[in-house]
């Protein structure tokens, strides 16, 4: 017979995963079995009339041609490593760009925001109330150019000195600007946020300290404010790294050219033809390999940093 | 919905018999190239199948295949009731008028539902799938093979479809389905260039004029101003009428021409910075957006509506088609089908009749800017005589200076003759259409 003190250790052992299985139960529903059902794919076959795909859920029945063609041309000069480089090099810049852009926001409303605060990050959001798509399309009526009609955007350049003739923005080099243009308009936000949480949680004490210390201002920021928010600058970094390395939308919308596709697009065009959705997963999963081993320096990071924290 | 697991005795066929059924005749699948060569050399019809035979059939204009009938997917009987509805309608994305559906619903007392499909391949891998529960779907002629062998599309019964007398009797006959066993065509269009003369300025005698019209898209004078339809066929049949003009083979199983193709869109990629887009000749060319684009006959005859100002830029659009200077051009038609498992397939009957009257039927053109192959349609005084009751409402009455018509959108017409000197795209088996998707997927990677 359970003592009471028993009773409530064995309530104790179910309370705190039966908390946890709601979000157990989600993660299996929403992720497990759905990239599962992608290696399936992946690993699958075809049917010979619509050459739509035929998932192998066994894994004993997996077959690995279509992945190791596919994992073969992204090592090898293809289109597929150009798409793969090029997604790298746009989210890469774009994340530069976030992290300059958005960590002297963050910042001002984290120290100066003072009751301001809140309007703020409110005014801040506010532009993202409207769907992602509806912001692109008015970016592409922004800068495209028509007979006769530059475009808001290059009337506003030729007003400059540096601009003679009106830019066409989704065409040759500059058109990879105007992709990452996108992403970082489109990303910016989900930056910001978790930067600003993690400059807020700074205790100001540190920073006085730092000065007492005879610390110039910079110096404070750089080896006090710089350190103690890093983790937010690699969660805002995580946060909006992995929707840009599956999109697709941006570079469709704002240019339609084959030099601005990414992986997103790769996917998506393996995906909506007949016959390649083996293709498609198999880029999918390349991708989330990738993906993943950034994840991993994530965590590594995170746990390093709270260990640091505890001492 | 087809092969809907709750409903697997439904025309006798489940997912999992499609599937044994797909692999058994895979095993007699043959090549694109051995199926043509089994349509025969003499230019007759193919003779109709054994009846438990599942091999896709692609016809030929110069072998037409009678599609094969199932016993298990029989035609509705004649003299049915109707049922309640709702009529759902699985199309592209405003590819029918929604008046004429209004019309429809106010005849039979019906509502009548739209339901829409990015592309053919997004629309069959939801038919398959069980995601899509429709009455009337709109295969292009590529797939009617394959979706009549794999059942999901139901063979007509034609007591309900009286009006298909309306059509030319070439379309009541079409070489890919003879005796419209499994559907009546829709709309028609040829795929040929469309410019604004304001960004691209030339005449159309000026691009006829040219050793092979096709190559003013490599003109790097109209760099970023450039685009193509983002369909692998058509943006590789681009490639191919580049080099070979009517020499072209738009149903080709050679690799070395499918490749030499991507290397002319990669070309092109450099010289102009090709752009592609599904709405690109429709909404891009008028807007100014884009100089030239590739362009169905149907896109840009719905142009004016898209210009800014249409009683000055209509006039500004071009349309030209090389076939008929002997340069090479696709040509195609659209249909309806029933799919097999469809909840309303009498309704779905009475729809399709309701499509083939000629007044409903042109109604719809004056607002798709898609044509109809219909015999009350004279491509020589459609332009200044209209159709009765729908004077003014085609689209190049819209806006244009009082008394006249855009003429510049004259050579959109289609005519039956257009079908004797246009190229059709078939169905490809799965091995020469990868080839195909591949080389689309290595130009579009922008390599």
């Amino acid at each position: 017979m359970p003592t009471p003190t028993g009773g409530i250790v064995g309530q104790r052992r179910w309370y705190y995963p039966a908390l946890a299985a709601p979000g157990i139960l989600w993660l299996l529903l929403l992720f497990i079995l759905p990239f599962y059902a992608i290696a399936a794919v992946a690993f699958g076959g075809r049917d010979p009339i619509f050459a739509l795909p035929i998932p192998a859920w066994n894994p004993l029945e997996w077959q690995y041609e279509t992945f190791s063609t596919t994992a073969g041309e992204l090592f090898s000069s293809s289109g597929l490593q150009a798409q793969f480089l090029r997604t790298l090099a746009y989210v890469a810049v774009s994340v530069a760009i976030c992290l300059v852009v958005g960590y002297p926001v963050a910042y001002y409303i984290a120290r100066y925001g003072g009751r301001l605060k809140i309007l703020l990050l409110t005014l801040m959001i506010a532009p993202f109330w409207m769907s992602y798509l509806m912001r692109m399309l008015a970016w592409v009526n922004l800068l495209a150019v028509k007979p006769e009609d530059p475009g808001l955007f290059n009337r506003l350049l030729l007003l400059t000195p540096f601009v003679n003739d009106p830019v066409n923005w989704s065409s040759g080099r500059v058109s990879h600007m105007t992709v990452i243009l996108g992403l970082v308009y489109g990303y910016i936000p989900f930056f910001i946020l978790p930067l600003y949480a993690a400059l807020d949680r700074i205790d100001t004490s540190q920073l006085e300290a730092s000065r007492d210390m005879g610390a110039s201002p910079a110096s404070t920021f750089w080896r006090v404010t710089l350190p103690l928010s890093k983790q937010g600058i690699l969660a805002g970094a995580v946060i909006i790294t992995l929707p840009m390395f599956g999109d697709y939308y941006t570079p469709n919308l704002m240019t339609a050219s084959p030099e601005n596709t990414m992986m997103g697009n790769a996917i998506d065009l393996a995906l909506q033809g007949q016959g390649r959705q083996p293709q498609g997963a198999a880029i999918t999963l390349l991708l989330s390999a990738f993906i993943g081993a950034l994840m991993i320096y994530y965590l590594v990071s995170v746990s390093r940093a709270a260990k640091e924290a505890q001492r | 919905m087809v092969f809907h697991p709750r409903d697997p005795a439904h025309r006798g066929v489940s997912r999992r018999d499609f599937l044994r059924r797909s692999l058994a005749a895979g095993v007699a699948l043959p090549t694109s190239a051995a199926i043509l060569a089994a349509c025969g050399d003499d230019g007759g019809t193919t003779p109709p199948p054994e009846e438990d035979d599942n091999t896709v059939r692609f016809g030929t204009l110069e072998n037409p295949v009678t599609l094969q009938t199932y016993d298990d997917n029989p035609p509705i009987d004649s003299n049915l009731e109707r049922e309640a509805g709702p009529l759902v309608i699985y199309n592209w994305e405003l590819y029918m008028w929604k008046r004429v559906l209004k019309d429809f619903a106010k005849k039979y007392g019906v509502e009548v539902k739209y339901e829409t499909f990015y592309n053919m391949e997004q629309a069959i891998q939801k038919f398959q799938s069980g995601e899509v529960d429709v009455d009337v779907f709109f295969p292009t002629i590529d797939y009617v093979p394959k979706l009549a062998a794999g059942k999901l599309i139901q063979p007509l019964n034609h007591d309900y479809i009286p009006n298909i007398k309306n059509l030319w009797p070439a379309m009541q006959d079409p070489y890919y389905d003879q005796g419209s066993q499994y559907t009546v065509p829709y709309t028609i269009y040829h795929t040929g260039m469309a410019w604004r003369t304001d960004i691209v300025p030339m005449e159309v005698e000026d691009v006829a004029a040219m050793s092979n019209p096709y190559e003013i898209y490599w003109n790097a004078d109209y760099a970023g101003k450039v685009g193509i339809y983002d369909a692998y066929r058509e943006a590789l049949s681009l490639g191919m009428y580049r080099d070979l003009a009517d020499q072209t083979d738009l149903n080709t199983s050679d690799p070395a021409v499918i490749d030499t193709a991507k290397e002319r869109l990669i070309e092109l990629n450099d010289l102009v910075g090709v752009k592609t887009t599904i709405d690109g000749a429709y909404a891009g060319v008028p807007e100014g957006k884009f100089g030239l684009h590739q362009s169905w006959s149907g896109d840009i005859q719905a142009g004016p509506w898209y210009t800014s100002d249409p009683k000055k830029e209509a006039g500004l659009l071009r349309y030209y088609w090389p076939a008929r200077d002997g340069f090479g051009g696709t040509i195609d038609n659209d249909t309806y089908a029933i799919p097999t498992n469809a909840k309303n397939p009498v309704l779905a009957h009475l729809f399709l009749d309701f499509m083939m009257d000629e007044f409903n039927a042109i109604k719809n053109w004056t607002w798709v800017g898609y044509q109809v192959p219909f015999n009350a349609v004279n491509p020589e005084t459609i332009f200044e005589e209209s159709y009765p009751g729908l004077e003014g409402w085609f689209v190049w009455d819209y806006e244009a200076p009082a008394g006249s018509h855009w003429d510049n959108l004259k050579s959109t017409i289609v005519t039956e003759e257009d079908f004797d000197i246009g190229k059709r795209a078939i169905g490809l088996d799965v091995n020469v259409d990868g080839l195909w998707q591949d080389a689309y997927a290595e130009f579009k990677a922008g390599a």
